[in-house]
């Protein structure tokens, strides 16, 4: 067999579902390819790798309809016929979240667990180890504790346990959603590794479109369960329709991708090459682009000069000399003191580890401090229980699951507002205003845990809002979103601080969302503060990014690229701004 | 004396109090019992009006010194542990006093059981459990406090000690004078470092 994965006219419905999740579905993968599948939430995405994987239909079940054929290179394998112990040995996966796929404690018997399913021989099961932690690059880590590691390193064990299994085909579903941008890097090139130097076939699920579409040789486009487009990346986001489809369907194309089309289009110019790195972008906007003419940029001035006002507005989150101090002895805050007032949209970046979910965790009243104090709206919020504080902070957390325990959707929004003594009236009042903002209206009587993950976010976000909480905190608001999902939820957020007046936290990896969105940043490191500014002014400074390990906004990568040719334009924080500035140069 | 604390405070320490105070009895009989010592306990099951009872001193056996000694050691146990819960004096006390008319109501409306108490024995115990409230109080008020720093410090943790203070805000960056609403380590106009190497 040539290809690894077969998909013939397949055709799937849930059970519970009216219509079909995949739809007429044509697909193949040969050995050694990268492919990267892309489309909003909901579309099918995950649907189909579980038909390839064979959890549909073994373990989810519902109606399918046509074949999906898997080849370790020399036996073919049909899914629906094949036990899952033999499919696992062809196909591996891994999922979002490593932490749900890790059985044991230590990272040397999490690796042996597969083969010792198997019933391998003892030589044959470390044999498998030492292959799988060479491959990922873990071979100093197998004597640690899996739930000590850090993000990524967590996703590398992941990988490493089903490359154990010694697949052919290695499924990742959104595998960089919860790490930070060095953790992503370092995962996408393991996987690159493994195609280039194991000729494994690699189906990876991603929205993170910028870092892996130089990896990728084939991307497959989605929506509604069917495929709409596939191809190599410079013919599907070189081809000016399929970028117009991508946009109606919700996604967007890599950021130097798309700024290069809206450049090209401006300027009336035609693009012959498709770049696929920042870099190459750069180079190819060095010939089309003006020269820049002194211009500034209005929101910069208004970011700082709101800054340098805050304190004649009301302080909504006073914290003084904040230290906490899990039970495990890590110190994750060490000496915070911080002022955020009403109105303000804050972001909070940091690597994975730095202390920001732990601040969030502590300004909501789920931990105490261990030292130091929080006061919200000018109470201390370790002493008031978790019910009045619910009514001044609203926290979303990064794994909407975690929210989600009523049998329906309207449920599930109305349970706060029904535990605060609110009448029918006004709890269904909140309830609808809270299913609208969030696009959930057709969904009031569905069971939560059977929407996208994606739906369940916005679930989980509604459920706060029915609160209407005055300081929501929204920790990674953006993962496992695409960007049609994450840009209305963050507009949302938006609005409701500018219209509302609420003060909006969020905790976020994507450095382009907040480059947007917020108006003031804090960096974390290691629990300290290591900036607090208005968001242009820290991703201009690059001691404290080359500090922290943090990127600047793609866009505003893009304009330092452009600095090596001369260009001097200011540093943009958005697409928008940018062509602005470009618009203004003539 | 006018109590200071929550209702909720008052009604928690009044159960734990009212509820422990006759199981750490129960206790002190049966490692007593064990060691051959005989209290209320003497190998037959105990009835709860009868420990109640012993702990108000009312039947004669009771006010020998060693069941003295046994129904105020329960008493101070049980209200000790009740104060540890709220950490009020005040409060403990008021559940304290009102425990012991609780058991006197009880004895008094369920079993129509007389109630003589003898002074000094018949309040000793209730003095000394408010005793040992009120000095537990005191020694936790004046003695020095045990920080997360001290925690840490044993197990060879250090941090700055300037990164123990707490700070007033906003600060003002001391090279360009831009104010800013925490303690980071840069200013995010100039780029100074603000932090003192700890």
């Amino acid at each position: 067999m040539k290809n690894n994965v077969i998909v013939e006219d397949l055709w799937f419905r849930y059970e519970i579902a009216k219509d079909f999740t995949l739809r007429d579905v044509d697909f193949v993968a040969k050995p050694g390819e990268f492919i990267l599948l892309i489309g909003p939430s909901g579309c099918g995405k995950t649907t189909l790798i579980n038909t390839i994987n064979g959890i549909i239909p073994h373990v989810l079940k519902g109606i399918l309809k046509g074949e999906v054929i898997v080849s370790d290179g020399e036996k073919e394998y049909v899914v629906k016929e094949t036990p899952m112990k033999t499919l696992s040995t062809v196909v591996g996966t891994v999922f979002q979240d490593p932490e749900t796929q890790f059985f044991t404690l230590s990272v040397l018997t999490e690796l042996a667990f597969g083969p010792e399913n198997l019933m391998l021989s003892h030589d044959e099961i470390i044999r498998r180890i030492n292959f799988a932690a060479k491959a990922t690059g873990i071979e100093n880590l197998t004597h640690k504790n899996v739930f000590d590691l850090s993000g990524g390193q967590k996703q590398r064990v992941a990988i490493a346990s089903a490359l154990a299994m010694m697949p052919k085909i290695l499924i990742l579903d959104e595998p960089t959603a919860n790490l930070d941008p060095r953790g992503a890097k370092e995962v996408l090139s393991v996987i690159d590794r493994l195609v280039r130097e194991l000729n494994i076939t690699v189906l990876l699920i991603e929205h993170r479109l910028e870092e892996v579409t130089k990896y990728a040789d084939k991307v497959v486009v989605m929506n509604k369960g069917e495929i709409l487009a596939e191809g190599s990346p410079k013919k599907v986001f070189g081809d000016p329709q399929i970028i117009d489809l991508l946009y109606n369907i919700g996604i967007r194309p890599p950021w130097h991708i798309e700024i290069l089309h809206k450049v090209a289009q401006r300027r009336n110019v035609r693009i012959d090459e498709i770049p696929l790195t920042i870099e190459r972008a750069a180079e190819i906007l060095s010939k089309i682009l003006p020269n820049c003419n002194n211009v500034k940029l209005e929101r910069f001035q208004e970011l700082e000069t709101n800054y340098r006002n805050l304190h004649r507005g009301r302080k909504v989150i006073e914290i003084r000399n904040l230290w906490y101090v899990y039970p495990d002895g890590t110190v994750a805050l060490k000496g915070i003191n911080l002022d955020i007032y009403e109105g303000e949209f804050v972001g909070i970046i940091g690597q994975n580890g730095s202390g920001k979910s732990t601040l969030c965790l502590t300004i909501l009243g789920l931990y105490k401090p261990s030292h130091g104090y929080v006061k919200v709206l000018g109470k201390d919020i370790s002493k008031m229980s978790l019910a009045e504080a619910s009514r001044s902070v609203g926290m979303i957390f990064q794994n909407p699951d975690l929210m989600l325990f009523q049998n329906t959707v309207w449920d599930e929004i109305a349970f706060g507002p029904r535990n605060i003594g609110l009448s029918a009236k006004e709890v269904s009042d909140r309830v609808n205003e809270a299913l609208r903002m969030m696009g959930l209206t057709e969904y009031k009587n569905w069971i939560p845990r059977a929407l996208s993950r994606g739906q369940r976010h916005r679930v989980a976000v509604a459920s706060i809002l029915s609160m209407r909480p005055k300081i929501l905190i929204a920790d990674e608001p953006t993962t496992g979103q695409d960007y049609g999902s994450c840009k209305e939820y963050l507009e949302l957020l938006k609005q409701l601080n500018e219209n509302q007046k609420m003060t909006i936290i969020i905790v976020s990896h994507s450095m382009d969302i907040i480059g947007k969105y917020a108006k003031r940043i804090i960096v974390l490191k290691d629990g300290r503060i290591i900036a607090d500014g208005p968001t242009h002014k820290i991703f201009e400074n690059k001691k404290v990014l080359m500090e922290t390990d943090l990127e600047q906004p793609r866009i505003t990568q893009i304009v330092e690229e452009l600095r090596k040719y001369g260009f001097q334009y200011p540093l943009a924080l958005t697409a928008e701004e940018f062509l602005s500035i470009i618009d203004t140069s003539g | 004396m006018i109590p200071v604390g929550s209702g909720s405070d008052y009604l928690k320490a009044l159960f734990i109090g009212f509820v422990f105070t006759p199981v750490f009895f129960v206790i002190i009989n049966i490692v007593a019992y064990e060691s051959h010592v005989f209290l209320q306990f003497k190998g037959m099951p105990l009835s709860i009006h009868s420990i109640a009872e012993w702990l108000l001193l009312i039947p004669e056996e009771s006010r020998r010194p060693i069941s003295i000694l046994a129904a105020t050691l329960a008493w101070i146990a049980g209200w000790l542990l009740a104060w540890s819960r709220s950490r009020n004096a005040n409060i403990t006390a008021l559940a304290v006093i009102t425990s012991y008319f609780l058991y006197i109501i009880y004895l008094i409306s369920f079993w129509r059981i007389p109630i003589v108490i003898y002074i000094p024995e018949g309040i000793t115990p209730i003095l000394a459990s408010l005793s040992a409230i009120y000095t537990f109080e005191l020694v936790n008020k004046y003695k020095p406090k045990k920080t997360i720093f001290d925690r840490l410090r044993r197990i060879g943790i250090i941090f700055p000690e300037s990164w123990k203070k707490p700070y007033n805000l906003p600060l003002s960056c001391p090279v360009c004078g831009a104010t800013i609403y925490s303690n980071p380590k840069y200013c995010w106009n100039c780029h100074s470092e603000l932090e003192s190497p700890g």
